[in-house]
C-alpha cells in the first residue's frame, strides 16, 4: 500500500465516513444488552463515530488531523519493519534505510512512521531514535527531481506542527513521549532543534497552575539546564547550551520569570520556583546585555518577583551597581534605559499559547464592533475561568497593547477595537493585585513614552479607553477616574527615582494623542458628562481626583486643552485659564495642606543649621561638607516594588530634602507669557532647561561678549539645577555661588555697554534670562518649613532659612545687583528696563521682587546698625517704585494696559489724599495697581507665599493707603487662607503690625472737600497724559470711577456680602480683631442685611450687638428689623435675661411712645419695603461667585450702599414695636418686663389711643394679656378704695401721669428756651428731616424724663394698682371717643 | 437553488449553503457553520435526548436540532460543517436537521466571523400563511 497525494480535506472524508461505517456495527454488537433502546432509533438519528487516534484527544466529531494521518499511514506501511516480530532488528534496520534511501518520499515516510512509533510506543522508542538519527545522518544521493533533503526536516516540521497546532490535545503518552524526544533531540544539536524548544515555551501556560502545565514547565526546565546537553558541547561547564540562542534564551528568560511569579503563589511549587530562579538569575547575570534587549517588560517581571531574595539583589544590582551587570549597560544609562526601550513582541507573544493568541488576533482583525461578545465569553470559559487565571490576563493585555497594531484599514472597517478588549480584561478581573498589575500593563508603554521614537499604537488602546468611558458614561467596574487615579499613583510611586521621567511619559502619551488625533482633546476628561439616572450633568471626575491629577500633572491638562490658542493676545482663553487655575489652586491648596500636615507628623526631628547672616554670602565649606554627607545618606534608595520609599530623617539644614518633595507635589507652574505646553514639556522632561531653545535664543543676540557669557551663565546654571534638584544633590551651594557670580557679570557686562539701550537687544537677552531662570520659578520660593510649622518671623534663626531660599534661585541676584548698581549714568535704569523686560516675559518676577524686600526687610530688623541698613530698604523700594513705573510705561506702549481694565480696583487713592499733591497720587495708584497685580498673581501661586508678603505690602514702606479697605485684597486673602494663616492674620492685625480695613474717622463736613479734591486730581491726569484714544477710553473710565468714593470699609463690607461663606467668616474674623473698628460705625449695616441670605455677616453682627449693652437707641434700631426675624428677638431676650426687666421695659416704653408720636404726627412711611428689595437684588447673584472686582463693579453700578445712617435715626413704627412685643410676650424672660406695669400702661394707652382697627386685631393677644395682668392684679389687691369717678382706667392713667409729669416737661422745654421753638416753626415749612431733629431733641428730653419717673416709680405704681382695681369692670371696653378726643387735645396742649 | 434541487444529491455535496439561503424543505444540504449555544436537551416520549443548537455563519443564523450524542459533543464556539442536511418547519420555525446519512465534523474553533442576524428560524408572516394553505390543503 503506497501512499497516495491526496487532497487535506479527501482524508477526513473518508476517515470519516470509515469511522461511521466501523460505528454503524458497534452499537448493534453492544446493542445485544440494551437493543430495546437502540432499536427504537429514528431515521435521521446518527451514530457517534469513534476516533481511533492514539495522538490526541479528539472530540467524536473530530477528524484526525493531515499530520496524523500521514504519520498513521507511513507507520501502517512500515509497521513491519520497525517493529518486525520475527526479523532480528539489524536485518529490519536495512531495510528501513534502504527504502529510505530510495527517494526523498520515501525517507519522509520513514521518518514520519519513526515519529509515529517513539510518541505512541514508549517501549521501542530509544530504538526508534536510534533509526531516526541513522536515517537522517545517512548522506543521500536521491534522483534530481527529488526535492532536496534537509536532514530531520520532516521530523522538526511534524514535530513542530504538533507543538503548535495540537499539543493541548496529546494524549498523555504522545505528550510524555514528545518531550522525551525533543529532549533527545537537544542532547544531540538536531539541526533547528531550538525551533521546537522556542514553541514549545509556549505551550506552558501563563497563569495555570494544573498538573500538566506545571509538569511541562518543569521538563522543559529539565531540558535547558541538562547538563549532559550543555557539557558536551561547552568547555565551560557553567555555561548553558542556550546561551548560543539569543532569540530562545531571551524569550526562556521572559517566560520563565513570568511563570517564577506563578510559581512563588504555591507551596507546593518552591522547589520548581527555586530551579526557575536560579536557571533565570544565572541567564540574567551571565547574559545582561542579551537579556536587557526583552526591554520594558523585563522590569515589570522583575517587579513581580523582586520579593525572591536573588531577584532582589539582581534589582539592586541593576540599580545601584549597573555596571557590575554590563559596563555597556551601566553606560547606556542603567535601569532608564531598560525602561526607555520597547519590549520585544516575540517575548509577549511567547507568553500566550498559539490558540490563544490566534484568538485574540482573530477578534482585533476579524471581528466587527459589537459583535465581539460571544467569543469574549468563549475565551474567558476556555482560558480565564479559574482563579489563578486572573494574572493570564496582564499577558493578555501586553499582548493587545504592543502586539497587534492594526493598519488602518483595519481601524477603519469598524472592526472591534483594542480598547474594548482592554476594557473586557480590567472589568472581569476581580483580584486587586492583579486587577493593578492589569492597569500597569495598560499603561506600561506610557511611562517612557517618546512621541519620536515609539508608535502611538502602544498608547492607543488606553487613552481611547479613557475617551471612550467618557463617551459610555464610564461602564460597571471600570470607570475613567479609576484610570486616572491609577495614572497619577503610577506617576508618582512606580519609579520614584525615575518620577520626572514617568510624568513626562504620560504627559507625552496625552499630548501626542492629541497631535495625532486619536483623541479630540483632553479637556473632555475634565468636563462634565450627562448622567443617564438623572439626566444630569456631572463632571466625569470628582474633585478628590481633580486634585489628585493637578498635583500629580500640575497644570500640564490645563495648558494642553488651551493650547490651540497661540495668540497671547487672546483675551478669553486666558482669562478663562485663569478661573479654571483658580479653582483647581484652591483645590490642591488643601490637598498640599494635608499632605503637609502629614508630612510634619514624619519629621519630628526639626534641627536648623546656622548659616552666615549675609544674604548672598555663599556657604561656609564645613556646612557644604555636612549638607554633603546628610545628603548622601539621606538619600533615597529605589524602592524594589515601587512603592515611595519615605526619607527617614530629614534636617532642616539640608531643606533641599524637603524642597525636593514639595517639587515633586507641585511640580511645576504656569507660564503664560511663555509657550504653555511647551515650557511644561520641557520643565518635566529633563530638569535643565532645554538647550535647542536657548542657542536659538542666544544667537539672537548681537553682542558677542554677551552672548558668550550667557552662554556660560547657561551651562553654569544648568549645573546648577541638576545639583539642586537631583536627589543625590553634592555642593549646591558651591555652584550657586558660582551662577551667583557668573550672573552678576553679565548683568555689570549689560549695564556698562551703552548698546544696551538698544531696546531689542534688551528684550532678546530677557527672552534668555527667561528661559534660563525659568527652573527658578517652578518650585515653592518660601523655604519648605513655612508651609509646614508655625513660623516666627522675629526669630533670628528664620533669617538663614530665607536666606537659603533666595539663594537657591539666582534670579535674585537680579534684584540685588539692582540695588547695588549706583545710578552715575543710566546703569541702574539699564537695568530696570531688562528687569521689566523679564517682567512681560515671566511675570511672576513681580512678586518675587516682593519677596526679595520683605525677605531684606526682616533681615534689617535683625540687625543691629538700624540707620544703615533702613536706607537699604528704603533704596529697594524706591527702586521698585521705578520698576512699576517702567511697567506701567511699558504696557502702555505695548498697548495691552490691563491696569486700568482689569482692576477696577483702581479707583482713586486721591480721596484721602488731601496733602499730597497730584503727582504723587497718581504713582501711589500705579504702585497700588502694580502690586496688586503681583498680589493677585501670587495668591493663585501659593497662599503661603502671598500671606507671608501681605505684612510687607501693606506696610508702611509701600502703599499703605492704597491697601487698607481694598476689598479686593481682602477678597485675595480670604479666598486663599486656610485657619492656620486666618490665625497669622489675626494676630499680626491685633499686633497692629498689619492693616487691612479702617473705618473713617472723619466727620460728614469733610466728604465735600474730598469730593473736590478727587476732582482736581483727574483734571491733574488728565493734564499729565497725552490724549492717545486709549488713554481717553481709560480717562473715561476713571472718570466714571470718580463718581464713587474711594473704597471705604463700607465698601467692603457689602462686597463681602458676595463671597463664599467661608470667606465671608474669615473676613469677618480679620474685621473684628480690628481694633479701631467699632459697632457704632457697623451698625447702620445691621438692618440692611437679611438674615437668611447675609447670616455670615447678621452673625457677627449680632455677637457684637450682643454683648454690648442694651439702650434705647439700639432696641430703636434692632426693633425695625422685620418680626418674623429671629434675630431681634434673641436680642432682646438676651438682654431681658442680663438686665434689670425695669430697664428693659423703660426703654420700650419710651419707644412705644416715640412710634406713637411719630404715627399720630403722621411720619415717615416705612422703610422695611425698601429694605427687602435691597436685599433681593443685592443676593440674586449669590450664587454665581463672582471675584472682587465684579462685585465691586456692581456694587458701584447699583449706586446705593448698604450703609445708611439714616437707619439709626429712624423710629420704628407701631406695627413693628408691637409686632416685636407679641413675639417676645411668649417668652419666660421677656415677659418679665413685658408686664411691667408702666410697660401696660403705655401699651393701653397706644391701644386705645392710635391703633386702627387692623392693629388692635392683629395684637389682640398681646393686648389680652395686658389685661389679663390687670384682673391678676385685681384679685390680688383687695383693697381697692378710691374716689375716682366711674372712667376708663386707662385714660384716667394717662391724664394722672400726665398731669404729674407735665410740670417736670415744662420746665425743660422752657429751659431749652427758644431754639426748639425755631426749629419746630423750620419743621412746619421745610418738612421731614428737620421734623426728625426735632424728635431727636424730644428723645433727649425724654430720656431725662425716665430718670424723673423713675424716681417716682414707686410711688406712682402702688397708686396705680389702687385705681386699676375699681375700673376693673370697664376694663374690656373701649374708651367713649368723648375722652379720646379730650386726652388728644389736652396732649397737645401739654406739648405746646 | 435551483440546480440543487434538480440535481441535488451531487451538487449540494459540493457547496456549501449559506445560512440566509435557507428556505423551508431542502434536502441534503452542506453548511458550515459556528456553534454559537446549546440549549439544554429535551426528552421525547422515546426517551431521545433532544437539542436545540443555535449555528450562525456569515450570513445569518438558524436552529440546529440535533438528536443524542452529537448534541452532547458540541460545544459553544465550534466550527462544524454539517453534511446532509436537511430543512423543515417545526413550531412554526425553520429549523435543520441532519439527514440519516449526515455528519457533523469539528473542523475547529472560535475562528470564524458570524452574524446572528437574520434569524432564519423566524419564518415571515407571508410564509407561514403560505405553508398553513399548504398544510390545509392537504
Amino acid at each position: 500500500m503506497l501512499p497516495t497525494n491526496k487532497p487535506s480535506g479527501q482524508p477526513d472524508h473518508d476517515g470519516a465516513f470509515k469511522r461511521r461505517l466501523n460505528k454503524s456495527d458497534q452499537p448493534k454488537l453492544a446493542g445485544s444488552s440494551s437493543s430495546s433502546n437502540l432499536q427504537k432509533f429514528h431515521h435521521h438519528q446518527l451514530h457517534l463515530p469513534q476516533t481511533d487516534s492514539k495522538l490526541y484527544n479528539l472530540a467524536s466529531i473530530e477528524p484526525k488531523d493531515a499530520v496524523e494521518l500521514s504519520l498513521e499511514e507511513s507507520y501502517n506501511k512500515l509497521q513491519n519493519l520497525i517493529n518486525p516480530s520475527q526479523q532480528s532488528d539489524s536485518s529490519s534496520f536495512n531495510e528501513l534505510s534502504q527504502h529510505a534511501n530510495q527517494s526523498k518520499q520515501n525517507n519522509d515516510e520513514v521518518s514520519n512512521a519513526l515519529l509515529y512509533s517513539i510518541l505512541t510506543d514508549p517501549s521501542s522508542s530509544s530504538k526508534c531514535l536510534r533509526y531516526l538519527f541513522l536515517c537522517n545522518n545517512v548522506s543521500l544521493s536521491f534522483a534530481p527531481s527529488d526535492a532536496q533533503n534537509i536532514p530531520y526536516g520532516t521530523l522538526i516540521n511534524n514535530l513542530l506542527h504538533i507543538i503548535i497546532e495540537a499539543y493541548s490535545k496529546l494524549q498523555d503518552t504522545p505528550r510524555q513521549q514528545l518531550i522525551w524526544l525533543i529532549k533527545e533531540l537537544a542532547k544531540s544539536r538536531v539541526n533547528q532543534f531550538e525551533k521546537l524548544m522556542l514553541h514549545m515555551i509556549r505551550n506552558i501556560q501563563s497563569a495555570c497552575l494544573t498538573d500538566k502545565n506545571i509538569w511541562l514547565a518543569e521538563t522543559i526546565l529539565d531540558i535547558f539546564t541538562d547538563q549532559s546537553t550543555t557539557q558536551g558541547h561547552e568547555q565551560n561547564s557553567q555555561s548553558l547550551w542556550i546561551y548560543q540562542y539569543n532569540e530562545l534564551m531571551s524569550q526562556t528568560v521572559y517566560s520563565y520569570l513570568r511563570l517564577i511569579s506563578d510559581h512563588a503563589q504555591s507551596s507546593t511549587l518552591q522547589q520548581l520556583r527555586q530551579r526557575e530562579t536560579d536557571f533565570c538569575v544565572q541567564i540574567l547575570r551571565d547574559k545582561w546585555n542579551d537579556c536587557m534587549l526583552i526591554g520594558r517588560d523585563l522590569v515589570r517581571l522583575l517587579q513581580n518577583v523582586a520579593r525572591i531574595a536573588e531577584f532582589e539583589s539582581l534589582w539592586k544590582d541593576i540599580v545601584q551597581a549597573p555596571q557590575t551587570l554590563s559596563p555597556q549597560f551601566c553606560q547606556l544609562g542603567g535601569l532608564l534605559y531598560l525602561m526607555k526601550m520597547p519590549t520585544k513582541r516575540r517575548c509577549l507573544i511567547s507568553r500566550l499559547t498559539v490558540d490563544m493568541e490566534r484568538k485574540i488576533y482573530f477578534i482585533i482583525t476579524q471581528v466587527k464592533a459589537g459583535q465581539q461578545k460571544k467569543y469574549l465569553e468563549w475565551f474567558q470559559r476556555q482560558y480565564l475561568s479559574t482563579p489563578e487565571s486572573q494574572s493570564l490576563r496582564i499577558d493578555l493585555m501586553r499582548y493587545i497593547c504592543v502586539v497587534v497594531h492594526p493598519t488602518n484599514e483595519q481601524l477603519n472597517a469598524g472592526l472591534c477595537p483594542r480598547w474594548a478588549l482592554c476594557s473586557w480584561l480590567l472589568t472581569t478581573c476581580t483580584n486587586p493585585v492583579d486587577s493593578a498589575n492589569l492597569k500597569l500593563a495598560l499603561f506600561y508603554d506610557w511611562l517612557m513614552y517618546d512621541s519620536k521614537k515609539e508608535n502611538i499604537m502602544l498608547i492607543e488602546p488606553a487613552i481611547l479607553l479613557m475617551f471612550n468611558l467618557i463617551r459610555l458614561n464610564n461602564i460597571p467596574g471600570l470607570s475613567l477616574s479609576m484610570l486616572f487615579d491609577f495614572l497619577c499613583r503610577l506617576a508618582a510611586n512606580y519609579q520614584v527615582a525615575y518620577r520626572e521621567h514617568i510624568l513626562n511619559g504620560i504627559m507625552q502619551s496625552f499630548k501626542d494623542s492629541v497631535d495625532k488625533r486619536v483623541i479630540p482633546s483632553t479637556q473632555i476628561f475634565f468636563a462634565t458628562s450627562t448622567d443617564p439616572k438623572t439626566q444630569l450633568q456631572v463632571p466625569s471626575l470628582d474633585r478628590d481626583l481633580k486634585n489628585l491629577i493637578q498635583i500629580t500633572f500640575g497644570n500640564f491638562f490645563q495648558t494642553l486643552c488651551l493650547k490651540p490658542t497661540p495668540e497671547p493676545a487672546a483675551v478669553g482663553p486666558l482669562a478663562v485659564k485663569q478661573e479654571i487655575k483658580q479653582e483647581m489652586r484652591q483645590e490642591i491648596r488643601q490637598e498640599i495642606r494635608q499632605e503637609i500636615k502629614q508630612e510634619v507628623k514624619q519629621e519630628s526631628d526639626f534641627q536648623v543649621i546656622k548659616e552666615p547672616e549675609n544674604v548672598m554670602a555663599a556657604f561656609s565649606s564645613d556646612d557644604e561638607e555636612d549638607n554633603e554627607v546628610k545628603n548622601a545618606t539621606a538619600t533615597a534608595t529605589v524602592s524594589s516594588i515601587g512603592t515611595v520609599n519615605q526619607i527617614a530623617s530629614v534636617t532642616i539644614g539640608d531643606s533641599i530634602q524637603s524642597q525636593m518633595q514639595l517639587f515633586m507635589q507641585k511640580p511645576f507652574k504656569i507660564f503664560s507669557t511663555l509657550d504653555d505646553a511647551q515650557t511644561v514639556g520641557q520643565c518635566v522632561g529633563s530638569v535643565t532647561p532645554q538647550m535647542g531653545s536657548i542657542e536659538s535664543q542666544l544667537a539672537l543676540i548681537s553682542s558677542d561678549d554677551l552672548r558668550d557669557k550667557l552662554a556660560e551663565l547657561n551651562s553654569k546654571l544648568k549645573e546648577f539645577y541638576q545639583s539642586l534638584y537631583s536627589s543625590l544633590s553634592s555642593s549646591w551651594s558651591t555652584k550657586s555661588y558660582i551662577v551667583n557670580s557668573l550672573f552678576k557679570e553679565c548683568l555689570s557686562f549689560m549695564y556698562r555697554d551703552p548698546a544696551f539701550v538698544d531696546s531689542s537687544l534688551l528684550s532678546e537677552v530677557a527672552v534668555c534670562l527667561a528661559i534660563m531662570f525659568k527652573n527658578d520659578f517652578t518650585n515653592n520660593l518660601l523655604p519648605a518649613q513655612f508651609y509646614k510649622h508655625e513660623i516666627d518671623l522675629f526669630d533670628p534663626n528664620c533669617g538663614p532659612l530665607l536666606n537659603d531660599a533666595i539663594l537657591q534661585k539666582p534670579i535674585f541676584i537680579l534684584f540685588k545687583e539692582i540695588a547695588c548698581t549706583q545710578n552715575l549714568s543710566n546703569e541702574r535704569e539699564v537695568l530696570l528696563q531688562l528687569l521689566t523686560e523679564l517682567y512681560t516675559k515671566q511675570n511672576r518676577i513681580g512678586y518675587y521682587f516682593l519677596f526679595y524686600l520683605n525677605v531684606v526687610n526682616l533681615k534689617n530688623q535683625f540687625s543691629p546698625s538700624q540707620s544703615v541698613q533702613s536706607s537699604e530698604i528704603l533704596t529697594l523700594v524706591r527702586i521698585f517704585g521705578e520698576f512699576v513705573k517702567e511697567r506701567i510705561t511699558l504696557s502702555k506702549s505695548l498697548g495691552t494696559d490691563k491696569d486700568s481694565s482689569s482692576s477696577p480696583s483702581a479707583t482713586d487713592d486721591s480721596v484721602n489724599e488731601s496733602d499730597q499733591d497730584d503727582e504723587f497720587v497718581e504713582s501711589e495708584i500705579q504702585l497700588g495697581n502694580c502690586l496688586m497685580q503681583d498680589l493677585r498673581l501670587c495668591q493663585q501661586d501659593d497662599a503661603y507665599l502671598f500671606c507671608f508678603l501681605l505684612g510687607f505690602v501693606c506696610g508702611p514702606n509701600l502703599a499703605p493707603k492704597y491697601m487698607i479697605n481694598n476689598s479686593e485684597l481682602v477678597y485675595l486673602i480670604v479666598s486663599c487662607i486656610d485657619s492656620r494663616q486666618l490665625k497669622d492674620i489675626v494676630s499680626s492685625i491685633t499686633t497692629q503690625e498689619l492693616e487691612l480695613l479702617r473705618q473713617p474717622e472723619e466727620d460728614k463736613s469733610k466728604s465735600k472737600k474730598k469730593a473736590q479734591q478727587s476732582k482736581k486730581v483727574s483734571t491733574g491726569v488728565k493734564r499729565k497724559r497725552k490724549s492717545s484714544e486709549n488713554e481717553r477710553l481709560k480717562q473715561r473710565v476713571r472718570k466714571s470711577k470718580k463718581k464713587f468714593r474711594k473704597e471705604s470699609l463700607v465698601d467692603v463690607l457689602s462686597a463681602s456680602l458676595n463671597w463664599e461663606s467661608i470667606e465671608q467668616l474669615f473676613f469677618w474674623e480679620i474685621l473684628v480683631s480690628h481694633d479701631d473698628v467699632t459697632l457704632d460705625y457697623l451698625l447702620p449695616i445691621f438692618n440692611r442685611l437679611d438674615s437668611v441670605k447675609n447670616s455670615e455677616a447678621v452673625c457677627y453682627l449680632f455677637q457684637m450687638i450682643k454683648s454690648s449693652e442694651p439702650s434705647y437707641e439700639l432696641i430703636r434700631y434692632i426693633t425695625q428689623r422685620k418680626v418674623e426675624d429671629n434675630i431681634a428677638r434673641a436680642l432682646f431676650i438676651n438682654w431681658a435675661k442680663k438686665n434689670p426687666s425695669s430697664q428693659m421695659s423703660q426703654m420700650f416704653i419710651k419707644l412705644l411712645n416715640k412710634s406713637a408720636n411719630q404715627q399720630n404726627t403722621g411720619g415717615k412711611p416705612e422703610t422695611t419695603l425698601k429694605k427687602i428689595k435691597f436685599n433681593e437684588s443685592l443676593n440674586s447673584v449669590n450664587k454665581v461667585k463672582l471675584t472682587a472686582q465684579q462685585q465691586l463693579e456692581q456694587n458701584q453700578k447699583r449706586g446705593s450702599s448698604i450703609y445708611d445712617e439714616e437707619d439709626l435715626e429712624k423710629i420704628p413704627n407701631l406695627d413693628q414695636v408691637l409686632g416685636h412685643l407679641n413675639k417676645l410676650r411668649l417668652n419666660n424672660s421677656c415677659i418679665g418686663f413685658i408686664l411691667n406695669e408702666n410697660l401696660i400702661e403705655c401699651l393701653k394707652k397706644i391701644y386705645n389711643k392710635y391703633l386702627d382697627d387692623d392693629l388692635k386685631k392683629k395684637y389682640s393677644d398681646l393686648f389680652t394679656l395686658a389685661d389679663e395682668f390687670n384682673q391678676n392684679d385685681d384679685q390680688s389687691d383687695v383693697q381697692n378704695e378710691d374716689d375716682q369717678e366711674d372712667d376708663n382706667s386707662e385714660s384716667e392713667e394717662e391724664t394722672r401721669r400726665g398731669r404729674k409729669t407735665r410740670p417736670n416737661k415744662k420746665s425743660k422745654r422752657s429751659s431749652r428756651g427758644k431754639a426748639g421753638k425755631k426749629t419746630r416753626f423750620k419743621a412746619s415749612s421745610s418738612g421731614d428731616e428737620e421734623d426728625e431733629n426735632d424728635n431727636e431733641n424730644d428723645d433727649d428730653n425724654e430720656q431725662n424724663e425716665d430718670s424723673d419717673r423713675s424716681s417716682e416709680s414707686s410711688d406712682l405704681s402702688r397708686k396705680k394698682k389702687q385705681k386699676r382695681g375699681q375700673t376693673s369692670k370697664s376694663s374690656n371696653q373701649q374708651p367713649p371717643r368723648k375722652k379720646l378726643k379730650h386726652l388728644k387735645s389736652s396732649d397737645n396742649d401739654s406739648d405746646e | 437553488m435551483q440546480q440543487q434541487t434538480q440535481n441535488p444529491v451531487r451538487d449540494n455535496s459540493l457547496r456549501f449553503v449559506m445560512i440566509r439561503e435557507l428556505e423551508p424543505n431542502l434536502k441534503n444540504i452542506n453548511l458550515q457553520v459556528i456553534v454559537l449555544d446549546v440549549a439544554k436537551p429535551t426528552q421525547t416520549k422515546d426517551g431521545h435526548e433532544v437539542r436545540t443548537v443555535r449555528i450562525a455563519d456569515k450570513t445569518g443564523s438558524i436552529n440546529l436540532s440535533v438528536w443524542n450524542d452529537y448534541g452532547a459533543v458540541l460545544r459553544e464556539g465550534d466550527i462544524v460543517r454539517l453534511n446532509g442536511c436537511f430543512t423543515h418547519i417545526w413550531k412554526n420555525s425553520l429549523q435543520v436537521k441532519i439527514g440519516n446519512k449526515g455528519q457533523i465534523i469539528k473542523q475547529g474553533d472560535f475562528m470564524m466571523v458570524f452574524s446572528e442576524q437574520p434569524d432564519m428560524s423566524v419564518l415571515s408572516s407571508d410564509l407561514l400563511k403560505e405553508i398553513q394553505e399548504q398544510q390545509s390543503k392537504k
